[in-house]
């Protein structure tokens, strides 16, 4: 059924195939610009994958204003400042992000702040309270899992209150997204697992979020479709391009789903599982969803149940009853994660990740601060999440 | 003519959800332990506005110590601004047709400030909706209503025939 509301925005121009970073100079140009500065982060820049696009740029018109490489993991406000500061000494014009999530979003947030003329990103957080266009960026992801090259949002954390601040705005999309399978030819497959977990939770959200709507389901289903067949191999074989480069279509397509259709418990739970235990957002991504989805099954069975098609292949799907189609889709997650642990030793729960009982009460309560919270489907109180983080515990 | 006259009426009927809902909140505040217990967590003193843009109507409520109170819709500067577009994207949600989550998930209204405090603050609203309207309706807009306890009915009364009419 048609939602009886809804909004769909996707304007940024996506560019993918093998040696696509060398397009850069030309949509720079085309964006009216000339001295981007690059902000990346040291694991991008150890691995020579800087190189890639300081090559792409020589005999170019384009001059690299400068190169920020040292973004932390967790964007924070302090770094966002700083970046800025470099911006407006170095007169730069552009943005260029290369990275994974915290590059991207730490851009997204220089970006917002450069273009409201401003040094305060705090004053910013909330949903779709920005007014001003802001300058052009163009973001090259070097995971597949974030979506952040095609999402409206950017998290930033406030150390200093010790929270993540999450930032909404249609200014925040990038103008071009770039995919090119040789910035994901490096990434471990530990890493290759976990993101590609966090792109399916994405797809996987979205399709039974509040939010949802025709045209993100259409990209829900192809992503979860590519990320069913396509993660495995790319844990298996990380050194072939077309895999890699289906990974990366499938992580843009979640992502292009999930920024307007938005996700739900399973993000509420992991994001206040790394901000309490650390641990990694597409690791968090991975434990939950499986009971992220039984949880909703009394709300959303039928598309939990449809999800089956896309995941396990049509063979799967029509073998199971329609009553069990639900948790064959929940089955079918457990199978992926068995995979994944079986290749990579990506862990499939909260004591494998390194979590102690102890700290469950404190992620419960940090959960309910979650926004996404308003998004799932189910209903989620204190006692909910307490359960679903025992039964994900061991 | 008939379209200005319902956008009127309209108008008419979210000023007074307006006063309803400010003041249950505000009698909330002092008698139920769930929204007791979301108060506790804000700030010692903090402002929210709700109002539906460009020009009103609008809800204040202020955090005073241990108390909440409604100031009207006097604008103000606020620690946390929930906006909806316009008036026909606030009518559903203030005339209790729609929970304020699934006008946030139809792009209905923004959100300026802290999104924890905006969810804290969408859990009270959820719950003075389960004092305001009958369980058949409140469980048509809300994800999950719990069945009332002596307890919660004797809260509901305080709320309804004190709280509304008279801000206590």
């Amino acid at each position: 059924m048609i939602p009886t509301h809804y909004e769909f925005n996707n304007p940024v121009k996506i560019i993918s195939g093998s040696k696509a970073v060398d397009n850069l100079p030309f949509e720079l140009e085309q964006l009216g610009v000339s001295r981007p500065l690059i902000i990346t982060d040291q694991g991008v820049a150890g691995a020579g994958l800087l190189s890639i696009v300081k090559n792409a740029c020589s005999d170019s018109n384009i001059s690299i204003g400068a190169v920020y490489d040292q973004t932390p993991p967790d964007s924070s406000l302090s770094t966002v400042k700083q970046i800025a500061g470099l911006y407006r000494k170095t007169q730069c014009d552009s943005f260029v992000a290369v990275g994974g999530g915290s590059a991207i979003d730490t851009a997204k947030g220089v970006n917002l702040i450069i273009s409201e003329n401003s040094d305060d990103l705090s004053q910013f957080a909330g949903a779709q309270i920005i007014k001003t266009p802001a300058k052009p960026l163009i973001v090259i992801p070097t995971t597949s899992g974030t979506g952040s090259e095609v999402t409206m949002v950017a998290v930033i954390s406030d150390t200093d209150r010790n929270l993540k601040m999450a930032f909404t705005s249609h200014h925040l999309l990038p103008n071009v997204a770039i995919l090119d399978p040789r910035m994901t030819l490096t990434l471990p497959a530990s890493m290759t697992a976990a993101t590609g977990m966090d792109a399916l939770s994405h797809a996987m959200e979205a399709f039974i979020s509040l939010q949802k709507n025709p045209i993100s389901d259409a990209f829900c289903l192809s992503a979860i479709k590519l990320i069913g067949k396509t993660l495995p191999l790319a844990v298996k074989n990380g050194k072939d391009p077309d895999i890699r480069l289906t990974m990366a279509n499938a992580a843009t397509m979640a992502g292009i789903a999930f920024s307007n259709a938005m996700v739900g418990v399973v993000h509420g739970l992991g994001h206040a599982a790394g901000a309490v235990c650390h641990i990694p957002h597409g690791v968090a991504m991975s434990i939950f969803l499986p009971f992220g989805l039984e949880y909703n099954i009394a709300k959303e069975e039928k598309r939990i149940g449809r999800m089956l098609l896309s995941l396990a292949g049509e063979s799967i799907y029509l073998n199971i009853p329609e009553n069990k189609r639900a948790a064959g889709t929940v089955k079918a997650v457990r199978a992926l994660q068995k995979t994944l642990y079986e290749h990579c030793g990506l862990p499939y729960t909260l004591k494998q990740a390194g979590a102690t009982r102890d700290k469950l009460d404190q992620i419960a309560q940090k959960t309910m601060d979650d926004g996404a919270l308003g998004f799932n489907p189910e209903a989620v109180e204190l006692d909910d999440a307490l359960m679903l983080l025992n039964r994900a515990y061991e | 003519m008939h379209m200005i006259l319902k956008k009127r009426i309209k108008k008419i009927v979210i000023k007074i959800v307006v006063i309803c809902r400010g003041r249950a909140l505000q009698s909330a505040a002092k008698s139920d332990p769930q929204v007791m217990g979301e108060l506790r967590r804000w700030d010692k003193s903090l402002i929210i506005l709700m109002q539906v843009l460009p020009k009103g109507p609008g809800m204040i409520l202020s955090k005073q110590g241990r108390e909440l109170r409604y100031l009207g819709s006097t604008q103000k500067q606020a620690d946390l601004v929930i906006n909806f577009k316009n008036i026909e994207c606030a009518f559903p949600v203030m005339a209790g047709f729609m929970s304020a989550e699934t006008g946030f998930a139809q792009n209905r209204m923004t959100v300026k400030g802290d999104i924890p405090l905006a969810m804290s603050l969408i859990r009270c609203i959820n719950r003075i909706l389960t004092f305001l309207f009958p369980g058949f309706i409140s469980r048509r807009i809300l994800k999950r209503v719990a069945p009332f306890t002596l307890k919660e009915q004797i809260i509901r009364l305080k709320i309804l025939t004190l709280g509304i009419p008279f801000g206590h």
